[in-house]
């Protein structure tokens, strides 16, 4: 789980034209059916018990199956331990925003939020992985 | 109706927003990498930003100390799912441990939505 990564993260915009628009459909459908449901329990129950399911890992648990079925079962493991991460960062994007979203406008908020998402999951990349 | 809208605005802005961070997880690379972009805050940007505009700010505040809930149990989902990946296919894995997912999120979440 936590020995180094040899390659250094970047971007290959090459990889463009291998972009399936069947696998970026089941993620929007993914991603539909998690806000639908939070926002439907939002209404039914309460902000905070809908707050729960905006974290619900259905878009992870799809482009898992797809890499899987398209790559290795070894690429989704790797997937799914920097989603490790990207999930503790997301704690943190959760906190900023309900410390700032009554203090601050909304779109500031989340900007700050957003951020701090992004600076927490690259620190935790680079502290845990990164050679 | 108005809460009708609400939903399906909420779940367009959801799922554009995963299709964005998931074309962002395929231009990147290492696998572990593009991992991170698995969990972003796709769905929540998009149902706080509606939850703001529709409800406010105090109702966009609970919904995110909610979150911290869910994401905390997506982060103990996703090494459970690590582990599971090695004996079991990704759909198995990644559908039972959503079972994980739920405790998790429960047991963290009780003393929050009192």
């Amino acid at each position: 789980m936590f020995e180094r990564v040899d390659k250094r993260p970047r971007l290959k915009l090459e990889a463009t034209k291998d972009i399936e628009l069947r696998h970026l459909s089941y993620r929007f459908l993914a991603g539909t059916f998690t806000s639908v449901v939070a926002g439907a329990l939002s209404m039914i129950f309460n902000a905070r018990v809908g707050g729960v399911m905006l974290a619900f890992p259905a878009i992870l648990a799809a482009s898992l199956t797809l890499i899987e079925s398209e790559e290795a079962a070894a690429d989704a493991r790797e997937d799914a331990r920097g989603a490790i991460v990207g999930a503790v960062a997301l704690v943190a994007f959760a906190a900023v925003a309900a410390l700032t979203l009554t203090h601050v406008g909304g779109p500031i908020a989340l900007l700050l939020a957003a951020v701090s998402w992004a600076l927490v999951a690259l620190l935790g990349y680079v502290v845990l992985w990164s050679k | 109706m108005h809460d009708v809208a609400i939903l399906a605005a909420k779940g367009l802005a959801g799922g554009t927003l995963v299709c964005l961070f998931a074309v962002l997880s395929e231009l990147v690379e290492p696998k572990r990498f593009a991992g991170l972009f698995s969990a972003a805050p796709a769905v929540a940007i998009a149902g706080l930003a509606i939850t703001l505009l529709d409800k406010g700010a105090h109702d966009g505040r609970d919904s995110a100390i909610g979150m911290m809930a869910g994401a905390a149990a997506m982060a103990v989902y996703a090494a459970v799912v690590v582990l599971l990946l090695r004996r079991r296919s990704a759909l198995v894995g990644s559908l039972s441990a959503l079972v994980v997912w739920l405790a998790c999120a429960a047991l963290i979440a009780w003393p929050l939505l009192a």
